[in-house]
């Protein structure tokens, strides 16, 4: 069991993490006691074949979805057995999520879509106004903010995207393939984005299959069949 | 291609289970409630359409204008009948008949109250009745011959053959059944259990023949085919005139059979309608609740459409053109309507007989008769072409290019004429529900009038000869029951006016006279009724009571009278003295004001013995304790009673069944609108899955959630009923005025209706949303 390289906290403490499909016919282990951590202030990147339970875990870790077994501390609180609701109330204030396919929703505007989260927390209009337009000219799709999602190309809809992930300053993003959708060039930006984020002190875990990606990250976990075999620490 | 149009659409409607049922539900449920709204209305306008002559059958009416009011009057002079028949040879038949009379029928030891008319010799020749034995020509040539209904001679006579057989009416006259006629249909304004000849030998009835100034019977007359109704009413009022000069505020005229029964109600002498108010509201209201169906199909199968915009692009660039697409959608929504109607008949032989004591009809659906068979393809075809035009012109519209570049959005254009419909529907809806509530609101306010007098524990039995000899014995064992508080006889039943006649003479009485009802009773008159005396005195059994008047309050008040006690009243031979006023009792209409009415004090003259019974008294008790007590007093006649309050009842019994069935059917409506907005969130929820997935991730709350796709058809609910508020007004307003004792329409009601429907839809949305709202969004984010 390695340790993060940044010793500041613990952010994330999973063991003999389990998790199942179960269909009329068959039974898919996804987690398969899983056991790591993630300190506070680290970008690691998890890899694995297709099927291995990449995006199983991200949704446990993101409380999307709760495991079947097994215990996931977060900020040295035990989530692992929390209801709906609190999962919920400690998403919306903690995790930012980015998706391979952006989720945006095609009826809002780019500066609606990356306010929604604010109006989820309840922070009141003017101060939304201000942090949309501050994290929009961050990402530099300020010019674009009244256009809707099909108007835009895939590497500006995913800087949308991150914008809404992290407009509300959460603690942690988690981001699937975040890159899968798009060519080198934008696929580089949006790297460079998350770099820069997690200089800043976010936490980041982020699945991918581009070694190039994994790059950025400090630390890579590699998954087979629900559990990890491998951890890389890049220097 | 037909076959393959079918396989297609059957396809689709398999594959679409929710969709299919949902439309098949709605359809269904339209379809039922049309046609028994049809079955209604057809028996409505079919009354008396039975009889041959029924284009050339008149009934005479006389408008007589008095000063207070104009009396349409049925009652007609004894010898009218005869002299129109003579001497004018565009006369066919004239006929005149008693009133509807109730009359004790015995035969051996079967005793039974039976309904009969007397009536004029060419009576079963203006009227066809079916003959079951017997002769109609020769039926009632013997003035001792009785002619039955098919079921009154079976209660009489089993299974015995009737004819020759003697009955006895009321203890003292004999008939003998000359014939039997099936009995009178429903739908025939007639109705009776016997027919006897009006009887012309006796020298009473001699002397009658020149008694021109007394009415009291109907008259009928058949014309030949193609005379004229003014020539009619000309020819009548001449007659008349003629023979009585006096008859100074009569105008008569003719009432065609073909009108009785829809337009039986008249007002100041006009014809102001009746039945055919509600066969038209009906209709209305039927082809809503179809249209209301309709628009569901057309709703969800547009909204369904988007997720088939990718199947159109195909067949689309695989060569359909584009009126092919449209016969193929048609083709499903026929398909569609069929199946519903199938179970709509299914229904509506199952609910037939609920439906028929609702309405107390006797209707039948009979599948095979040609009115039927066109109703069917004329409902189907027309269900099938509304509910799928617009789909079909929508569907088909579908640019192939942009649907399978994947960047169709079903834009405006599509959700407009959507919420439109919706809105529609609701407005329909909303329209039915506060009409309900108006109609019932109305029927309340009628019943809570103050009728004059305590309707509740009071009974009435018929008098005879010997209730008229025994009546001291009789009320004292009653009183020696301890169940009851009050005795009188009246003249007539307390709801019905027994007689009217012009005001009696007095002084300083200016021309024109006043049309009175009259009333004669014993003492404790309004005690008995629960009457109020407002001046003066009632009827206290001293010898001169038999000089001594009641008037009404309305009767002051028409003959302008400022201190009526101790006033010296003419009316024909004798005199009488204003003794005291009462209350106005409602005896006729209760929609209407009360007319004039003078009470006299004659007990020999009654009809009926009205029994107060005590506030606690146990009405089953009091039962028996006057079946026993008449049975002993009045052995030879049938012991029966009437509870006045069942009888007042009956004056509202048309305004009951309206509100009845218009409930049923607002509920119906709206429940096949909400089917319809059920359907409608499913879709849009569909639609939005990945959306309330998103927004789910980003913290929304399963409330908000519910809002937000709430809000979409709250708004348009909204909308429907600030339209359908105005509209409702106008429509009811216009129903109220035709009572002279109506309700106001009250912002409350709208409010609460306005209220009512909005957590309906608010229930409705939110039930499918849940799901959604619910649902893990990892779910959600995967289906992209
Ligand atoms: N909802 C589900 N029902 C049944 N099985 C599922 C479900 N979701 C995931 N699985 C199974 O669980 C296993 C892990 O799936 P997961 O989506 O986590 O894989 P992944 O590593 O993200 O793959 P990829 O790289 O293709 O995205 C797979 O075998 C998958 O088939
Ligand atoms: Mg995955």
């Amino acid at each position: 069991m390695l340790q993060g390289m940044f010793q500041e906290g613990q952010m994330i403490k999973i063991t003999n993490l389990e998790k199942f499909y179960r269909t009329e016919e068959v039974e898919t282990i996804a987690l398969n006691k899983l056991s790591m951590e993630v300190g506070t202030g680290e970008f690691v990147a998890i890899m694995g074949p297709s099927g291995c339970g990449k995006s199983t875990l991200l949704n446990i870790l993101g409380m999307l979805d709760d495991p079947d077994d097994g215990s996931y501390v977060f900020n040295d609180i035990e989530v692992a057995h929390f209801n709906e609701r609190k999962r919920a109330d400690l998403r919306k204030h903690n995790i930012g999520f980015v998706f391979q396919s952006f989720n945006l929703i095609d009826e809002l505007t780019v500066f609606e879509n990356v306010e929604l989260p604010l109006i989820y927390t309840g922070v009141p209009a003017a101060e939304r106004v201000k942090r949309v337009e501050e994290v929009l000219d961050k990402m530099q799709i300020m010019h674009r903010r009244n256009h809707y999602p099909q108007q835009l190309s895939g590497g500006q809809q995913q800087r949308v995207a991150i914008a809404r992930a992290v407009v509300n300053k959460p603690k942690l993003i988690l981001a699937d393939e975040p890159t899968g959708n798009l060519d080198s060039t934008n696929g580089n930006d949006v790297m460079e984005l998350l770099t820069d984020l997690n200089e800043q002190g976010t936490t980041i875990i982020m699945v991918t299959h581009s070694e190039h990606d994994a790059r950025y990250s400090h630390r890579i976990i590699r998954l087979l069949d629900g559990q990890a075999v491998v951890e890389n620490i890049m220097v | 291609m037909i076959k393959n149009y079918l396989k297609i659409a059957w396809r689709n409607l398999i594959r679409n289970k929710g969709f299919s049922l949902t439309n098949i539900l709605g359809l269904t449920i339209g379809m039922t409630c049309s046609i028994f709204i049809f079955l209604w209305v057809k028996d409505e306008v079919s009354f008396d359409r039975f009889h041959a002559g029924h284009n050339n059958i008149y009934k005479l009416m006389a408008n007589r204008d008095f000063k207070n009011s104009i009396f349409t009057d049925e009652n007609m002079a004894f010898p009218l009948a005869k002299a129109l028949e003579t001497g004018n040879p565009q006369i066919k038949y004239a006929v005149m008949t008693s009133h509807q009379e109730n009359h004790l029928a015995q035969y051996g030891n079967v005793k039974l109250n039976k309904d009969g008319y007397q009536v004029s010799d060419q009576f079963f020749k203006m009227f066809s009745w079916k003959f079951i034995k017997g002769d109609a020509k020769t039926s009632i040539n013997d003035p001792k011959s009785m002619v039955l209904t098919e079921s009154a001679a079976r209660a009489f006579f089993g299974n015995e053959d009737p004819i020759n057989k003697v009955i006895k009416i009321d203890n003292q006259l004999n008939f003998k059944v000359s014939a039997i006629i099936a009995d009178p249909p429903g739908n025939s304004t007639f109705k009776f259990d016997f027919i006897v000849p009006f009887e012309y030998t006796s020298t009473e009835s001699k002397n009658r023949m020149h008694e021109w100034s007394n009415s009291s019977n109907f008259v009928f007359i058949e014309a030949m085919p193609g005379v004229k109704q003014e020539a009619l009413n000309k020819y009548v009022n001449d007659v008349k005139h003629q023979n009585d000069s006096h008859d100074q505020i009569s105008t008569y005229y003719t009432f065609a059979m073909n009108k009785w029964h829809l337009y039986g109600e008249f007002k100041d002498g006009k014809n102001i309608g009746g039945m055919i108010e509600y066969v038209r509201l009906f209709t209305i209201v039927a082809i809503i609740i179809l249209l209301i169906a309709c628009v569901n199909f057309m709703n969800l199968s547009t909204a369904r459409s988007e997720k088939r915009a990718k199947e159109v692009g195909i067949r689309k660039t695989l060569g359909s053109d584009k009126k092919q697409l449209i016969i193929q959608f048609f083709f499903e929504s026929i398909i569609l309507t069929c199946i519903a109607f199938v179970f709509a008949i299914m229904a509506v032989y199952l609910l037939m007989p609920l439906f028929n004591s609702l309405v107390s009809k006797n209707l039948q659906l009979s599948v095979v008769e040609p009115f039927f068979l066109t109703g069917m393809v004329i409902i189907i075809l027309f269900t099938g072409i509304v509910a799928g035009s617009y789909p079909a012109l929508y569907l088909s519209s579908f640019n192939p290019v942009k649907v399978l570049k994947g960047t169709f959005a079903a834009g405006k254009s599509a959700v407009l004429p959507r919420r439109i419909l919706v809105v529609g529907q609701f407005v329909m809806s909303i329209l039915l529900i506060s009409a309900t509530i108006i109609v019932y609101q109305q029927i309340q306010h009628i019943k809570n009038r103050n009728i004059g007098y305590n309707p509740n524990n009071l009974m009435m039995v018929p008098s005879s000869q010997e209730t008229d000899k025994n009546y001291v014995a009789i009320k004292q064992e009653l009183f020696n029951s301890g169940l009851i508080s009050a005795v009188t006889r009246t003249s007539a039943p307390i709801t019905e006016v027994g007689w009217k006649s012009p005001s009696p003479d007095y002084e300083g009485k200016p021309a024109g006279s006043i049309i009175f009802a009259g009333l004669s009773t014993d003492v404790d008159f309004t005690k008995t009724m629960g009457t109020k005396v407002l001046m003066g005195r009632d009827f206290n059994a001293m010898p001169g009571d038999s000089g001594v008047m009641l008037l009404n309050k309305a009767a002051v008040e028409a003959m302008n009278l400022k201190n009526p006690i101790g006033m010296q009243m003419r009316y024909g031979p004798r005199k009488y003295t204003v003794a005291g006023v009462i209350e106005n009792i409602v005896m006729e209409s209760p929609y209407k004001p009360v007319e004039p009415l003078m009470v006299y004090y004659n007990p020999y003259g009654s009809r009926m013995i009205d029994i107060r019974l005590k506030n606690n008294a146990d009405v089953k008790k009091a039962i028996q304790v006057l079946r026993v007590v008449f049975t002993k007093y009045n052995p030879n006649n049938i012991f029966d009673f009437k509870f006045v309050d069942q009888e007042f009842g009956k004056k509202l019994i048309t305004e009951e069944l309206i509100s009845r069935i218009t409930n049923i059917f607002a509920g119906l409506a709206i429940f096949i609108c909400c089917i319809g907005l059920a359907g409608l969130a499913s879709f849009t929820i569909e639609k939005r899955f990945r959306e309330i997935g998103v927004r789910k991730v980003l913290g929304a709350s399963v409330q908000q959630l519910l809002m937000l796709i709430s809000t979409e058809f709250l708004k348009l609910v909204m909308i429907a009923f600030v339209i359908a508020v105005p509209l409702t007004w106008w429509f009811m307003n216009d129903w109220l005025q035709k009572y002279t004792y109506h309700v106001s329409i009250s912002i409350w009601m709208f409010a609460i209706v306005g209220i009512i429907i909005l957590l309906l839809t608010l229930v409705v949305v939110s039930i499918n949303t849940l799901k959604a709202a619910l649902a893990n969004p990892v779910k959600s984010l995967r289906s992209e």
